[in-house]
């Protein structure tokens, strides 16, 4: 597995003006809501009206499918009034956007909302895509393979890493920096990078209070056709030639030409 | 699994089609004021709401056939609706899909097992099953019956031995096969369309295609054979038994 590229990811203000990104969609954004604050159900507001109702730790909705503008998030208990919202912020979202948005704890413990732009651009065949997000109340770590290969390093809250990778079955877990196989907080697991898509992996909750887990949210649908299907050897050539025929003709003529020059050689003397 | 209820839509002043993205989410929302039936019409019935939206569907912008005009539903943009799901590692749901197993085609006396096969990066091919009756699924692709146009390939010959799909390219339109899947159901298939093409001008957008109606495509190599492979692709193009015909002769 190709070594993941460390990214920062937009944060804090939720800018999100991403004009041109990968635009596979012809118009408006598809924008996800991921939900990674432990032991809160909670409501979604979209420009102060309830879209999202009863929203558990854990859960993904959408993709939505949002005309470009600007929005208004509020994040509220469930049941509590948008004017007691625990979390807001505004994004703006461009035409062939696709984002997520994700309630989830900072390292230190409190509450927050980011805002990631998913990588919607083609996959080769064969091959997925595999974004970790650290969205957890967790210090610096490092993604290893159970054998020690680091995936990514470093990782730290609320960043990702992304690589495309063989669409296949990984074990992989996830350590405090520099703590190797040995020290997994989580994992070793298997891990599935499903081909043509965009497996994103979010790390939530908090490591001191257990509430520590992996959320995953797919987006699919960009893989790619193989460019050819080799499907003959060439022994019978329906419909073509037959390679060892020729070969085998060609021997056979040879043979015949050289006997014929030393049967002429021989005439000669 | 949980689902969490999905309540009213979002309404911003400009976007009468937000009103509509979103509002068609508003499961057990009871409140139907404002919406026209047509606009229940374009969404469809959704399984788990009674009704589909809010007062933002009174922003809806007229119906065409209000105008005499045929209804273009504002919803084949794309998906309207917000789907919860849980995304926790431990709760995903099993998503194991049936894989075809066998394939039958008695005009050309092919009865074969197939085998679910990948992609060979190292050569840029999709992979074929290296045995002479053996017919390989692109697994990453559709399966049979599915949403997109499955691929099933086979080797016209190989290794001195005639392969599963040596006799392909006398399938006619008309013509019958069955899948038989994984779960011990069989699907029936008619062809459509017998194609030949270069291999530099094979079709692989359309072949390969992941989305759209059920459809399959049955591929080997023929033309002539150059000393290292053969110069063309055969395909057979088929669609479910019964289904419509598609709007054009040429499946790609």
């Amino acid at each position: 597995m190709r070594r993941l590229t460390t990214i920062a990811a937009a944060t804090a203000a939720l800018l999100v003006a991403m004009s041109g990104f990968a635009g596979a969609q012809t118009s408006g954004a598809q924008v996800s809501v991921v939900h990674g604050v432990p032991g809160l159900t909670v409501d979604v507001y979209v420009n102060g009206e309830l879209t999202l109702e009863g929203f558990d730790t854990g859960d993904v909705a959408g993709p939505l499918d949002l005309p470009a503008g600007s929005y208004d998030l509020a994040v509220t208990a469930a049941g509590d009034s948008v004017d007691n919202a625990v979390l807001t912020a505004t994004a703006d979202v461009t035409d062939g956007l696709n984002a997520s948005v994700v309630a989830h704890l900072q390292e230190d413990g409190t509450p927050t909302l980011t805002v990631f732009v998913n990588d919607t651009s083609s996959i080769g065949p064969g091959n997925g895509r595999l974004t970790a997000r650290h969205t957890a109340a967790a210090p610096t770590v490092d993604i290893l393979l159970a054998d020690g290969t680091p995936v990514a390093e470093n990782l730290t809250n609320p960043n990702e890493a992304i690589a495309n990778v063989l669409a296949t079955t990984y074990t992989a877990g996830i350590a405090p920096a520099g703590a190797g196989v040995d020290g997994f907080v989580a994992g070793p697991l298997e891990l599935e990078v499903p081909e043509g898509t965009n497996r994103i992996v979010y790390a939530i909750g908090s490591l001191d209070d257990g509430s520590f887990d992996l959320v995953i949210q797919d987006v699919s649908g960009l893989g790619s056709a193989p460019a050819a299907v080799p499907s003959g050897s060439g022994d019978l050539a329906a419909g073509g030639i037959n390679l060892w025929l020729v070969v085998v003709a060609a021997a056979a003529a040879l043979v015949f030409a050289g006997s014929a020059r030393v049967a002429f050689a021989r005439n000669r003397r | 699994m949980r689902h969490p209820r999905v309540a009213r839509a979002a309404t911003v002043a400009s976007a009468a089609v937000l009103a509509l993205a979103l509002g068609a989410l508003a499961a057990g929302s009871g409140d139907r004021q404002g919406i026209s039936d047509r606009v229940v019409e374009a969404f469809g019935p959704a399984p788990t709401m009674a009704s589909p939206v809010g007062p933002a569907g009174a922003l809806a912008p007229p119906q065409g056939d209000e105008l005499g005009l045929p209804t273009i539903p504002e919803a084949a943009a794309g998906p309207s609706r917000v789907t919860v799901q849980p995304g926790l590692i431990g709760e995903l749901p099993d998503q194991a899909a049936a894989a075809p197993v066998r394939l039958v085609v008695d005009g050309i006396g092919v009865d074969a097992a197939v085998a679910s096969v990948g992609y060979d990066t190292r050569r840029a091919e999709m992979e074929v099953p290296a045995a002479a009756d053996l017919v390989g699924w692109y697994r990453f692709g559709a399966t049979p019956g599915e949403a997109g146009s499955a691929v099933l390939a086979a080797h016209v010959d190989f290794n001195g031995r005639a392969g599963a799909f040596f006799r392909l390219h006398e399938l006619e339109q008309g013509a019958r096969l069955t899948v038989v899947l994984d779960d011990g159901s069989r699907q029936r298939w008619e062809v459509v369309a017998r194609r030949q093409y270069g291999k530099e001008l094979l079709p692989t957008d359309a072949i390969f295609d992941r989305g759209g109606e059920p459809r399959l495509a049955l591929v080997t190599c023929g033309g002539p054979f150059d000393g290292r492979r053969y110069e063309d692709n055969v395909v057979v193009f088929a669609r479910p038994v019964g289904a419509p015909a598609a709007g054009t002769d040429d499946p790609t």
